[in-house]
């Protein structure tokens, strides 16, 4: 099945609805994604991936998030043309999720999740930050210049972090004085920042929406699965309520812990893409 | 006057080797996964950040408690921080070009991956957290830069003998780094008790 890979904006073959939204992207030049355009016509399957179940109207494209040198050579982000909510969702949590296949963002998910509450919570401020920053950037997107997007994606970004960062210090107190530097840190969040640049600036705000709830949710997936196993491998304990009655592995909650758990949870989705759907794998295993 | 070396050397020891970005505190992962494939990379890397690290976070002291303070503005720190580092790459960016090519030929490239990351967050965030003065910013910076550096090579020289090894195909990659990067993490935990407060 091919996949018409659209350069961003140009509506030859885009069904999307925003007609004003008219971005001269084919010889735009983007200094902080590093892309290389394709042209309009330019067809091309996903790098190695069959996905034999994406539905019609579906449009990706490779590009690299902000200047991650992430072993992935292109983030191959998935766009779902206004395809309801369950699939974008969907996308979200499986094919295009954060830590496991794209392998950015990685910095919180180790500090946060040696306990169920902690990654659930992060999980959740997350979701919050990429809803809102999505809403933001999609509501103004056809005000701000191309030119200086990144710099005002940025204050969007650390303003909706702020709001956050204060909200948990106030309500969840005891939670935040065990991450707080963590939640500060989503600012610095490749995966938001790419999110908006690629998705929110060119789509409605349902769309954004939606695609926000749909990383979001993928993210607070992959924390809750990581702290589930450390949890509950380290104290025994999930959410504080006792299930074992032993400290199986202490090491698991150690950095160490850490470490092993992403490392053998992101060969196991690799194992179930390369098994179940012919693709290559996250994180660079293609090309060794 | 011995005291407060012994208290610098102390903070500099707690943030290269005890309290280590990489193995200890997750911080600069990406970075630390993208860069480590080849020893020249790290190593150009390890530069390029400790020199970045180490001169924003004396600005991001400077700003913090001369402005931020008196016009009670902390609140606002996040923002901030972060202007102030992209502003910095940036501006090193452009004065290595003119100032020294060959240099930013070499290290220029690493400038981009710096800019907005995790890590080069944290040492503001932390040091203002912890009220640190300025020199001891400027130690706190130097030790992270420095702890930094140390994971980025030890994990090269690891990385460049894996990509010889026969790694089952869903490990291949990212995967096994993030095993091998929790044996070293391992071994960085016996650091814990090196220095007796």
């Amino acid at each position: 099945m091919e996949h018409n890979h659209n350069a961003g904006g140009i509506p030859a073959s885009d069904i999307h609805p925003a007609a004003g939204d008219v971005r001269p992207a084919a010889s735009d030049v983007r200094p902080a994604a590093g892309d290389v355009r394709p042209a309009a016509s330019d067809v091309r399957p996903a790098a190695g991936d069959v996905r034999s179940e994406k539905s019609h109207g579906e449009e990706g494209r490779g590009g690299k998030g902000h200047g991650e040198a992430a072993d992935a050579g292109a983030l191959n982000l998935h766009h779902e043309e206004d395809s309801g909510f369950v699939q974008t969702v969907l996308v979200g949590i499986f094919k295009d999720n954060t830590i496991f296949r794209l392998a950015i963002s990685l910095c919180p998910v180790i500090a946060v999740t040696n306990s169920l509450r902690n990654g659930f919570m992060m999980g959740a401020a997350v979701l919050f930050v990429q809803v809102m920053v999505n809403i933001n950037v999609s509501l103004l997107r056809n005000f701000i210049h191309p030119r200086i997007r990144i710099p005002i994606y940025m204050i969007i970004i650390s303003s909706w972090v702020t709001i956050t960062d204060m909200t948990m210090a106030a309500f969840f107190r005891d939670v935040y004085k065990q991450m707080g530097l963590y939640i500060q840190l989503i600012v610095a969040f490749a995966s938001i920042l790419a999110r908006a640049d690629s998705f929110a600036s060119k789509h409605k705000i349902k769309s954004s929406f939606y695609d926000g709830i749909g990383m979001g949710l993928g993210f607070m997936f992959a924390m809750v699965v990581i702290s589930f196993f450390r949890e509950l491998l380290g104290k025994g304990t999930l959410w504080g309520i006792d299930v074992v009655g032993a400290k199986p592995m202490l090491i698991m909650l150690l950095p160490t812990g850490g470490f092993l758990a992403v490392g053998i949870l992101m060969g196991f989705f690799n194992w179930i893409d390369i098994r179940f759907y012919g693709g290559k794998g996250a994180g660079g295993a293609s090309g060794h | 006057m011995e005291k407060e070396f012994l208290k610098l050397f102390e903070l500099f020891i707690s943030a290269s080797l005890i309290n280590n970005f990489v193995f200890t505190r997750f911080l600069g992962l990406c970075i630390f996964f993208g860069v480590s494939k080849k020893m020249e990379t790290s190593i150009g890397m390890s530069v390029t950040f400790t020199a970045v690290m180490v001169i924003s976070a004396a600005l991001s002291w400077v700003v913090f408690n001369y402005f931020m303070i008196p016009l009670e503005l902390t609140f606002l720190k996040i923002v901030v921080f972060i202007g102030i580092v992209a502003a910095f790459v940036q501006a090193s960016d452009t004065i290595m070009r003119k100032v020294s090519p060959s240099l930013y030929y070499k290290l220029g490239v690493y400038l981009a991956l710096i800019a907005t990351n995790c890590i080069i967050l944290a040492v503001p965030l932390i040091s203002s957290a912890e009220t640190y003065d300025f020199i001891e910013t400027l130690v706190f910076g130097l030790g992270s830069g420095i702890g930094f550096a140390l994971a980025l090579i030890i994990m090269a020289s690891i990385r460049e003998k894996l990509e010889l090894a026969d790694v089952p195909r869903p490990f291949a990659g990212l995967p096994i780094a993030f095993v091998t990067t929790a044996l070293i993490a391992l071994a960085f935990t016996g650091f814990s008790g090196l220095i007796t407060l």
